[in-house]
């Protein structure tokens, strides 16, 4: 079999295609971590590459991230605990009296895609939540998402709470959503603001010194 | 000093009246919050019971003392509501409005929010055994010739509200990431759903202009298309699947009446405002200036101000929110500067201004408006 389809039908969003082949590539004897590192994670790379070309819009994006995590509820399950290490930690969620996830939920995606682990909230958020996901000793990012000008001081909110805890210290803050700006992420002193998916995976990756 | 009906007939005929026309409180994006409009009244030291568009949305009614001292040229004509055997108030507080979608507000939250999407699992099957509400019920209509005759009369722009939002609606229906999903791998759905909005909103519009076309100078629809970075889908998906839809609406509007058809879409348009003129937009709202592609109001003017008319254009991400009053007067000039060449502009907020918006911005807005935009332009 051609493993490259697996990149292919995960960009055009082809979800039954990616299951079938993926289960087809296992029965071939290809290693799962394999499949995600040489397949599936180029593949989101190159959607988000194609959505900030304004090539791919929001659909698109949301069908490869579907076909990509039917994927991986194939593989997860049979990667052994030191075959793919995540390329980072990342906590996120939709601050506190804001229920819109879509953008959200995409960043979640997008970085999945880019092989980071994941831990999602959901929405409505408080701070005090945000600083219990924290995992002692793991280096990690807090990502916020806020759709509106009214629900944006409750970002403030979180980085308080992060340093009352003694927490702000051992993560990095990164802010995004419609009316968030780098301007705003300053003022409150978070460690990075994104305007979108992908260049919320651009900013993690920097953030975290990884060059790749 | 021209009368405001006038004043606005004539900048949507690309001349130059007395002064900018302002538009507040015509319609949703151009009015406030109910929350926000208290602490505007409370700054005013006046009194009246809180009024709404629609409870769900809480778009305020804004007192016709109000729109006086803001300087609003234009009044808003609503038709009533839709028959519909769902809407109900839930014994926990949650509201279903007329399609069926169910509505809550979290304590300690401004808003309203969807708890639930009911066709997000539908068919074609559900789609056509929904009990859709009635929007051509004549009962919608009664005295509304009338009451739009009386804002004539009083010398004011008559901006009727449509309710045509078949892709916001379809949206809340579906749930926006299955609808966005439909859109490339379900086509068939699409024209079932969208389909059978279109028929609905076309009626209830058809209607609304039957009874009072004659007497309706503005008439407002409304359809986000866009994100703060983007088109919601590609170009080719809006002018494929959806595209068609809006044509036949504003097409069938447009039979009935000489209305101007004011056409409401958040984000970043800039790829389909060619398509929306196309298909026989006239006012287009509300110039999101804070989302890219919308920002440069002087190259909107430059690529489309000879065909389109624009209102909205003061930013409510930045300015109005968070500026001073001095940026709020700054930011006015500014988009009077680039949009009111040669009639054409009717300035408002962006958006449906929230409680975050301190009234003396409000009022910075509407009197910065009235002062710089006396034409002969000055800036």
């Amino acid at each position: 079999m051609d493993l490259k389809e697996i990149h292919e039908y995960t960009v055009t969003g082809n979800a039954s295609k990616v299951r079938e082949l993926t289960e087809q590539a296992l029965a071939e004897g290809v290693a799962p971590g394999e499949i995600i590192s040489k397949y599936l994670i180029p593949a989101m790379g190159e959607v988000g590459d194609r959505f900030e070309r304004n090539e791919f819009y929001v659909p698109e994006l949301l069908i490869a991230a579907r076909a990509m995590q039917g994927a991986l509820q194939i593989l997860k399950p049979l990667l052994a605990d030191n075959d793919l290490k995540p390329v980072g930690r990342v906590v996120i969620g939709t601050v506190k009296g804001d229920l819109h996830d879509i953008g959200k939920n995409l960043v979640s995606m997008m970085l999945q895609g880019a092989g980071f682990e994941v831990t999602d909230l959901g929405v409505d958020v408080a701070p005090e939540r945000f600083v219990d996901a924290i995992v002692q000793d793991s280096e990690q990012i807090v990502a916020l998402s806020a759709l509106l000008t009214t629900t944006m001081p409750a970002m403030k909110a979180t980085i308080e709470a992060l340093r009352a805890a003694g927490a702000r210290e051992k993560v990095m803050v990164v802010i995004g959503g419609a009316p968030v700006t780098q301007r705003y992420a300053d003022e409150i002193g978070a460690d990075g603001y994104a305007p979108d998916a992908n260049s919320a995976v651009r900013k993690v990756k920097q953030l975290l010194g990884i060059t790749q | 000093m021209l009368p405001p009906r006038e004043r606005v007939l004539c900048a949507l005929e690309h001349e130059e009246p007395d002064r900018v026309p302002i538009f507040f409180g015509t319609s949703g994006a151009t009015t406030m919050l109910v929350p926000a409009y208290k602490r505007l009244k409370e700054h005013l030291r006046f009194e009246s019971q809180d009024r709404s568009f629609s409870e769900i949305l809480q778009y305020a009614l804004i007192d016709e003392e109000i729109l006086l001292r803001m300087g609003s040229d234009g009044r808003p004509l609503t038709p009533g509501p839709a028959p519909s055997s769902l809407r109900k108030e839930a014994q926990d507080g949650s509201l279903v409005d007329e399609w069926g979608i169910v509505w809550d507000k979290r304590p300690g939250s401004l808003y309203y929010e969807i708890v639930q999407a009911p066709l997000r699992r539908a068919n074609d099957d559900d789609v056509a055994s929904w009990p859709w509400p009635d929007l051509a019920h004549p009962s919608r209509f009664q005295g509304l010739a009338d009451r739009a005759r009386n804002i004539q009369e009083r010398g004011y722009a008559v901006v009727a509200i449509s309710g045509v939002n078949p892709w916001e609606t379809y949206c809340t229906l579906r749930g926006m990431d299955q609808a966005l999903v439909d859109l490339l791998l379900d086509e068939d759905f699409v024209h079932a759903l969208f389909g059978k909005l279109t028929d609905l909103m076309l009626a209830g519009a058809v209607g609304l202009v039957q009874h009072a076309g004659e007497q309706i100078d503005v008439l407002v629809m409304s359809d986000d298309l866009g994100t703060e970075s983007a088109p919601m889908m590609s170009p080719e998906t809006y002018r494929k699947l959806l595209k068609p839809y809006h044509a036949r609406i504003i097409s069938a509007i447009r039979a009935h009446t000489e209305a101007k058809i004011f056409f409401h879409s958040d984000g970043n348009i800039y790829p389909l405002i060619g398509d929306l003129v196309e298909i026989g937009v006239d006012i287009l709202n509300p110039i999101q200036v804070s989302a890219s592609g919308m920002g440069d109001t002087a190259r909107l003017k430059r690529e489309f101000g000879d065909r389109l008319s624009f209102c909205g254009a003061v930013d409510t991400q930045w300015a109005l929110p968070y500026g001073s009053p001095s940026d709020v007067r700054s930011e006015v000039r500014r988009r009077i500067r680039d949009l009111a060449p040669k009639g054409g502009y009717l300035l408002s907020a962006v958006h449906c201004l929230q409680p975050d918006v301190p009234p003396e911005n409000v009022l910075a807005m509407c009197d910065e408006a009235r002062r710089a935009g006396q034409y002969p332009l000055s800036l």
